[in-house]
């Protein structure tokens, strides 16, 4: 039934991913160092640790600003999707880059025996009153400290441990380090230099990553609204509304999202969440007689809601009705793994 | 993402959103000013129509 089903792991996909990922960024650091060495040859050792501590810290930021925006840019099309789909490293990857960032900053101040200063900076009680002088190495620190929690839970084995609810609630705190990140170079970065580089680049970020959220949340917010009969079925519309093997998204009233699908003359309905990370499976196609879930690939047979075998995950079924040639949901969740798909040809 | 999910998405990213924006206006409306060059005051005076 299903061969091509694969759990998450090291594959050739993601293989491809992390080369391109490491290429790319390797590319824009040699590039950035390069070319500023060339048009502004740096003096002595700690103008080119300065030069490293930039090109590392743009690179961190700009990769910040891309892994804000994988979430709604999937969602506004999926040409996106494979973006998505090792996200966990390209995470870790901006916190080894952050990391490198703020050792050559340590490393600035150690050639010239001046390490000391920075804890002096750190624990100038008074300057944390201020707004200009604000000691914007904290806001850095912060940051980095944010993206270390998340990378080292970016595993599988944590996501089990913790229960997807709780693994998402945590990594949302990448919106925090944004902030932080944003407010770094703010108070950092752009007082100290007035190339307009500095806030452009801060501003564009920001209208970006708020522009996409906006976006993508209008969009979602009206489409899958569907009003519930006299018995609490929901209308979901003719059986050919449903694109064959994808699913239509309907919001039960005060409950979870319900992905209804169609594979040729069978339709069922699942919960739209992703046993695994929680992911949109509406969005998703069915592969191999199986529901899969866009973001890593997880599996799910549609007359019940199961993994195929060896795997266990099940998620919760509803049941499906036509009435007057409408497809209709009862949006009370069954347990998982109960069989509710039914034949519209009967 | 659960509804819970959606509902903490939204109100986190729109409340930090605002706050990063706002900080950024602020700390670029109170950046100091560069200091002014000595050259400044032997540059001939501006074209008429740009003053008015």
């Amino acid at each position: 039934m299903s061969v091509g089903f694969r759990a998450v792991q090291w594959n050739r996909d993601k293989l491809i991913y992390d080369a391109v990922l490491l290429a790319v960024v390797a590319a824009f650091i040699v590039s950035f160092i390069a070319i500023e060495a060339h048009l502004h040859p740096p003096k002595d050792g700690p103008a080119w640790i300065d030069l490293r501590i930039r090109a590392f810290g743009l690179c961190a930021f700009l990769m910040l600003t891309a892994i804000l925006s994988i979430g709604p840019l999937a969602r506004l099309s999926p040409r996106f999707l494979p973006l998505l789909y090792n996200r966990r490293h390209f995470g870790v990857l901006t916190f080894v880059i952050a990391a490198l960032h703020a050792s050559f900053m340590v490393e600035w101040y150690a050639v010239q025996n001046t390490l000391p200063n920075i804890v002096t900076e750190l624990t100038t009680w008074t300057d944390y009153g201020r707004f200009i002088g604000f000691p914007f190495k904290a806001l850095g620190l912060g940051a980095l400290l944010i993206l270390l929690l998340l990378a080292s839970t970016s595993h599988d084995y944590w996501l089990q441990f913790l229960s997807p609810p709780v693994w998402k609630a945590l990594h949302m705190l990448v919106y925090g380090a944004y902030g932080l990140a944003v407010m770094h170079v703010a108070l950092g970065a752009m007082q100290s230099n007035r190339h307009p580089a500095i806030p452009v680049l801060l501003a564009a970020s920001l209208c970006l990553v708020a522009g996409l959220h906006l976006v993508a949340g209008w969009r979602e917010r009206g489409c899958h609204r569907r009003r519930a009969g006299a018995d609490g079925w929901i209308a979901v519309g003719p059986p050919d509304s449903i694109p064959d093997k994808c699913a239509r998204i309907v919001n039960a009233p005060g409950g979870e999202r319900i992905a209804v699908f169609r594979d040729g003359d069978r339709v069922g309905a699942v919960t739209n969440l992703c046993a695994h990370q929680n992911g949109p499976l509406g969005e998703g196609r069915i592969i191999d007689g199986c529901i899969t879930c866009p973001w890593h690939g997880y599996q799910y047979r549609l007359d019940d809601g199961c993994a195929p075998p060896p795997f266990t995950e099940r998620l919760a079924t509803y049941r499906v009705r036509i009435a007057r040639g409408i497809v209709e949901v009862d949006p009370r969740a069954l347990a998982p793994g109960t069989p509710a798909a039914i034949s519209i040809s009967s | 993402m659960t509804r819970t999910h959606r509902r903490m998405h939204r109100l986190v990213w729109t409340v930090l959103g605002i706050a990063v924006a706002l900080g950024l206006a602020m700390a670029l409306a109170l950046r100091p000013a560069p200091a002014a060059p000595l050259v400044s005051a032997s540059l001939p005076p501006a074209p008429a129509e740009a003053r008015s």
